[in-house]
């Protein structure tokens, strides 16, 4: 049996090609970069929010609180899960207490800190708020560029105030709970853990490239949903922000966290890009 | 001087018979294997394309990566030691209830977790008794060696199929022979990838699996757990705050405080569980989908998987070699 190199080389050159191009032939195309919700206009506050304690007096929830509520209950009415280590509203709220940074940081990330947890699935994220007891185990808080739970690129949180009112991109907004990380954003970033194909990500980000710089196809929203919104009065720097979000898969898949941030907002002077 | 030769002679020969050569038989290109071949490589192809085997056997892989850290011999275990917990802790509570005589409603939690500890129990006993009998099958599926890269395998020998079949029905002769070699090497290819990737073991443990695995992989299921594990946090809020005002002495006592200092690692467990389960519902699907699909189709599903591999491999190298040109026989 003879072989042509010329023959030889076409055949295999055709095998490369196939082996080249079949990653990408059942594969929809990806999403691209973060995005900000928080856009169209207004003047973006860039600095520490500054948090004020929780607090719960003669029944008025005030400052820095967090609610849980089962799948199905009402953002409004409740009725929300009963934590067991909070007094306040009955254990209806859980009050957070700043961390060291004081409060959240826009324009940056505070991200998780490794490890994330002690042996006894408590929160090491302290930047934010302090680690707070939750049924037994401690949560806190983190804003990561690439979100825990749905590995999805976010953008730093961004707060942007129009005609008196607050909107905020916290989509990189993230609970650490008993060794599990809950996407406690707004808006949602879209989950990037759906099964791949091996190559199937690097052709999604190579036809990602190719068509949005040929073809002038616009990048896929990687969030979805709308962002907090909140009130800032000028003259004190008093603001508050307050959101819901939606646990999408995980454990708690259908609860939803409610979200209520008050305190002084802190200009940094500076408006970089997040670190 | 000179010397006069006599004039040669003019010899008469007889003439030499005309030399014949028999002209080679024409070179025939056999049709049908050689179409057979295209059309093998069109359905290798494009089946796993519309079949959706790519996002299905990657789903299958994540399911399997997913489950691994559940799937190890000491989270089998542990999860052994804290049904033990829960199952204590529940009499304890019973007991300090009984002879305390605590009244109902003054702690809401402890009075759900004992009117529900019982199925509690069983349930989540059940659950981690089924993770524990599927672990064997599991640890087969998990050794199977690039079970995601199998549509891919597929498709290239499709492609070098239907390459070849080409070649064969209407390119140079002379490229026969080489692209006869190339498509053997890919059937062969695809009928040993079974026996080196251990998928001929672990597809039939696959279905096994499946099969284990359908009746707590439902988003009902996972709805339960959720629902369960809400009675066991207030459960726990209630032993480690208020309820440690009531005595709670012997064995009883000592039963509850397992719980409460258990709890950290039982509930990260349990929500490691429950969230690996919702999180896998649709690789599940895909998968199962993938072995129902099949068996509809009369492939004889997962576990034949290794044997239809071998048939292609073995009809597309068979195919090849059918289609190699030859030269027609004398008759």
């Amino acid at each position: 049996m003879k072989f042509r190199t010329g023959d030889v080389r076409r055949t295999a050159g055709a095998l490369c090609a196939v082996l080249a191009v079949a990653p990408g032939v059942a594969l929809p195309a990806v999403p691209a970069s973060a995005k900000s919700a928080a856009g169209g206009g207004g003047r973006e506050l860039v600095g520490l929010f500054r948090l004020t304690p929780g607090s719960d007096v003669g029944a008025q929830l005030g400052g820095t609180y967090f609610r849980m509520l089962e799948p199905g209950a009402s953002p409004t009415s409740g009725p929300y899960m009963k934590n067991a280590n909070s007094t306040a509203d009955g254990g209806q709220a859980t009050l957070l207490q700043p961390g060291t940074a004081g409060g959240f940081r826009t324009n940056q990330y505070q991200a998780q800190p490794t490890p994330g947890f002690n042996p006894g699935g408590d929160s090491l994220a302290d930047s934010i708020t302090t680690p707070t007891a939750f049924f037994g185990v401690k949560f806190s808080i983190s804003t990561n560029k690439i979100d825990l739970q749905t590995k999805t690129a976010c953008a730093p949180p961004i707060v942007v105030l129009k005609n008196g009112k607050l909107t905020a991109d916290l989509s990189s907004w993230a609970a650490s709970w008993n060794n599990q990380n809950f996407n406690q954003g707004a808006p949602k970033p879209v989950s990037s853990t759906q099964a791949k194909s091996p190559g199937e990500q690097q052709a999604q980000q190579a036809w990602n490239f190719f068509s949005q710089r040929w073809l002038g196809a616009q990048a896929k929203a990687t969030v979805s949903g709308t962002g907090a919104t909140g009130t800032y009065d000028p003259k004190t720097g008093r603001f508050v922000l307050q959101w819901t979000s939606l646990i999408v898969g995980g454990p708690f898949n259908g609860f939803t966290g409610l979200w209520h941030l008050a305190g002084v907002f802190q200009p940094s002077g500076r408006a970089g890009a997040g670190s | 001087m000179t010397i006069a030769a006599p004039p040669l002679l003019q010899l008469e020969l007889p003439c030499a018979p005309p030399v014949t050569t028999t002209p080679p038989a024409p070179l025939r290109r056999p049709k049908i294997p050689a179409v057979g071949l295209v059309v093998l490589g069109v359905l290798l192809t494009f089946g796993p394309i519309v079949g959706g085997l790519f996002s299905r056997t990657a789903a299958g892989q994540q399911m399997i990566d997913d489950f691994a850290p559940h799937m190890q011999a000491s989270a089998l275990a542990r999860y052994d030691d804290e049904i033990l917990v829960l199952r204590h802790a529940a009499i304890g509570v019973d007991t300090v209830y009984r002879t305390e005589h605590v009244a109902a409603g003054r702690f809401p939690g402890l009075d759900e977790f004992r009117g529900e500890s019982r199925a509690l129990v069983l349930r989540a006993a059940g659950l981690t008794q089924r993770v524990q009998a599927t672990e064997p099958q599991y640890q087969q599926v998990a050794d199977i060696g690039g079970f995601n890269r199998i549509p891919f395998l597929m498709v290239a020998c499709g492609l070098v199929a239907i390459y070849c079949g080409c070649v064969l029905l209407v390119g140079r002769r002379g490229q026969a022979r080489s692209v006869v070699v190339l498509a053997v090497l890919a059937g062969v290819a695809v009928a040993v990838y079974p026996f080196v990737s251990n998928l001929s073991a672990g597809a039939q443990a696959g279905q096994g699996m499946l099969h284990s695995l359908a009746p707590v992989m439902t988003p009902h299921e996972v709805r339960q757990l959720q629902s369960d594990f809400i009675v066991l946090v207030n459960t726990d809020g209630e032993l480690d705050t208020t309820f440690r005002a009531v005595p709670q002495p012997g064995p009883s006592g000592s039963e509850i405080s397992a719980l409460v200092n258990d709890w950290p690692k039982l509930s990260s467990d349990f929500a490691s569980l429950v969230g690996t389960i919702n999180d896998n519902i649709g690789n599940f699907d895909a998968l199962n989908g993938l072995d129902t699909d099949s068996r509809d189709l009369g492939l004889g599903g997962l576990g034949a998987f290794p044997y239809l591999l071998v048939g292609i491999g073995v009809l597309t190298a068979g195919l090849a070699i059918a289609a190699l040109p030859r030269r027609q026989k004398e008759t």
